[in-house]
């Protein structure tokens, strides 16, 4: 089965000064199309710095990432935008919503970034039609006009859901998107995830602090000092019998 | 589309960008304002002095010896494209009224005079299409032949109408006129001096208002046998020819040719197009106008830095919305173009605005200028210092569309540098940026 996001060997370092701080240690890492996947570790360990590498916003300082099995690493910078808009959906803890703009610009937004002047009033209608409806999906059906600031903490993360939707991306990267919530708002949140997942087959790569989220993923990817740690194996009857 | 869709609402929803939208108003407005009155001015200035000379002049060196008009006359006619000659004969006096207290006055007190001698008949409706109004002081009541006069009486002159009405004068009164001219013809070439009376046979307006001022017309016949001398009595007299070329002919090709042909036939003078006459004066103003552009033009540089100010506080203040548009597929150039076209849109609502504000203001600049100088006393452009009945205004498209590109120009040159610094910022740090 082809991985829809693979990492191969990633590395990440920087310089500090004169000296190299290295992050990421050399990563492997498959995401297959359909799953959520829950990347966890400590502060530090290098799960935000692998997230924005697979998302396209870092180059690795060595190895390589490929998306259905073409190196997207390597590729021109104006090309991993392009993919980073068609394929990538990005989720962030602090929602990262544009202040000027309400909702439903919000959300369109995401759909305008290659289109020209002429092509988007073609499919404005579409667009803004699409907007309002994974808003209304979200429960933000009269809340449309407003802006992030007369929006809740919950509120916004799913106006961020929707943007990340909008273009249709076969994967959404999400840092941390319960981290800035109550625990009541982080579960309808994370039932949200669930549910286009399931409806929609997006997979989605998740990085947490929460057991819990990491408990109702499909797999859990542990970082450590920048490496993977291996997942525990079950002890055989053998093992045990010397125990 | 984001890209417009974002300057769209970055420019709307932050009220200091306006600053940069003011400044290239102003600069607009001045740079198309001012120097269209002196546009204007150049255009009426043009006017005028074309209406006081004639399509060329030859004009014999100083020093000549006497020379025949109608001997040159014929000369001249032999190029097909002059159609008429008038001989003048340009002399220079002090003039006073003839009020009983001349000999009173100091030299302070008279005005010095450039006296043309002029062919009334035949100038009168063929090169100075004003001289057929020539009228009493009030240019109300025409005067047939203003400088006809019995063997008795003094000869007749003519002044600007304003002139007359600052010397006080009316038709029939007289004035004094008080010159000097070395006669070639004697052996020691003694300065003769001159001084006779005259009587003011009717007056002139050319609307040229230094011509005006400083001028007065006299017969030529009259002013020939004031400063014979020792010549001819028979002698035609001149020391300038109004030429009348054919319309449309390159003035600049028919003087060349009759320069050639004065050269040829040696005789002392030199043949200038109406422009070239007045070359000095025209370019005077025109200088004027250029460093007055070149001043206020340092307005846009300010105004340029202004939108580098603001620009520079927006890229710092949407440090964080940078990283987003790159993380919602947003590249380098995509970036870069939102603060670019943001620099462009300031500066071309700055320029539409001002060049609104600049057509206005000419349009009612002689109501604002009549509005305050009768409210308070502030005259911004007083007529009567240029002799203009009313401030003219000439706006000149090709210099609209130089001030507009040149604000486009400066626009992006000063909108490159922050919009330069917002593509070079990386989009992580960017999602940081509190």
């Amino acid at each position: 089965m082809t991985a829809l996001l693979k990492a191969e060997g990633i590395q990440k370092s920087y310089r500090a000064g004169t000296r190299e701080l290295p992050v990421l240690r050399g990563i492997d890492l498959d995401l297959f199309a359909g799953e959520i996947v829950a990347l966890v570790g400590a502060s530090g360990a290098g799960k935000s710095t692998l997230l924005h590498v697979l998302g396209l916003l870092d180059r690795p300082t060595q190895g390589r990432v490929f998306y259905r099995d073409i190196p997207v690493s390597e590729l021109p910078p104006a090309k991993q935008a392009r993919i980073r808009h068609r394929e990538i959906g990005f989720v962030f803890q602090f929602y990262h919503l544009i202040a000027e703009l309400n909702a439903l610009q919000n959300v369109c937004l995401g759909a305008m970034m290659l289109d020209s002047l002429p092509q988007y009033f073609g499919k404005r209608k579409k667009i803004k039609d699409r907007a309002s409806q994974l808003l209304a999906d979200m429960g933000l059906g009269d809340r449309l006009k407003h802006r992030p600031s007369q929006l809740s903490g919950g509120e916004r993360q799913r106006v961020a859901i929707a943007r990340a939707l909008i273009s249709d991306p076969s994967v959404i990267l999400a840092d941390e998107p319960t981290g800035n919530l109550d625990s009541h708002t982080a579960e309808e949140i994370l039932d949200l995830i669930w549910r286009i997942n399931e409806n929609d087959g997006v997979s989605f790569l998740i990085v947490t602090h929460n057991e819990q989220v990491a408990a109702r993923a499909d797999r859990t990817i542990r970082l450590r000092d920048g490496l993977v740690v291996p997942p525990l194996v079950p002890p055989t009857p053998s093992q045990e019998a010397r125990v | 589309m984001y890209k417009f869709f974002m300057v769209y609402k970055y420019l709307l929803n932050r009220p200091i960008n306006l600053l940069g939208v003011i400044g290239v108003l102003i600069a607009t407005w001045a740079l198309i304002f001012v120097p269209s009155i002196f546009s204007g001015y150049i255009v009426q200035i043009e006017h005028h002095v074309r209406n006081t000379v004639s399509d060329l002049s030859l004009i014999l060196r100083g020093g000549a010896r006497p020379l025949s008009f109608a001997k040159v006359a014929k000369l001249l006619r032999k190029d097909s494209d002059v159609e008429d000659l008038a001989p003048r004969l340009s002399w220079y006096g002090m003039l006073i009224p003839a009020d009983g207290e001349a000999e009173t006055r100091s030299a302070s007190d008279q005005d010095f005079f450039q006296l043309i001698g002029i062919d009334y008949p035949r100038e009168k409706g063929r090169f100075s299409s004003w001289l057929q109004a020539v009228a009493d002081k009030d240019l109300k009541a025409p005067i047939a032949d203003p400088f006809s006069h019995g063997p008795k009486s003094p000869p007749k002159i003519l002044l600007g109408v304003d002139k007359a009405k600052e010397l006080g004068l009316k038709r029939g009164d007289h004035l004094v006129l008080t010159t000097g001219f070395r006669d070639d013809a004697e052996a020691d070439e003694n300065v003769q001096s001159i001084v006779i009376e005259f009587e003011l046979g009717g007056c002139f307006s050319s609307e040229h208002f230094a011509f005006d001022e400083f001028s007065a017309f006299v017969s030529i016949q009259d002013l020939r046998k004031i400063l014979r001398g020792s010549s001819p009595p028979s002698l035609d007299r001149f020391n300038e020819i109004d030429i009348q070329v054919k319309n449309g002919t390159d003035l600049d090709r028919v003087s060349e040719r009759l320069n050639n042909l004065l050269q040829t036939q040696e005789i002392p003078g030199i043949v200038v197009t109406w422009k070239k006459r007045q070359e000095r004066f025209l370019q005077s103003v025109e200088h004027q106008r250029f460093l007055l552009q070149l001043v206020l033009a340092a307005l846009m540089v300010v105004a340029g830095f202004l939108i580098f100010a603001t620009l520079s506080m927006m890229v710092s203040e949407k440090t964080k919305d940078i990283g987003i548009l790159a993380a919602l597929g947003a590249t380098r150039k995509g970036i870069l173009s939102i603060f670019l076209f943001s620099g462009f849109t300031v500066a071309l609502a700055g320029f539409f605005l001002g060049l609104l504000g600049a057509w206005l203001s000419c349009k009612n600049l002689n109501a604002v200028n009549d509005f305050l100088a009768e409210h308070f006393a502030l005259n911004l452009f007083p007529k009567d210092v240029y002799g203009l009945k009313l401030i003219p205004y000439a706006i000149d498209p090709l210099w609209v569309a130089q001030v507009g590109l040149g604000a486009l120009v400066l626009a992006g040159l000063f909108s490159l540098i922050p919009a330069w610094r917002a593509a070079r910022l990386d989009p992580i740090q960017s999602m940081r940026a509190e």
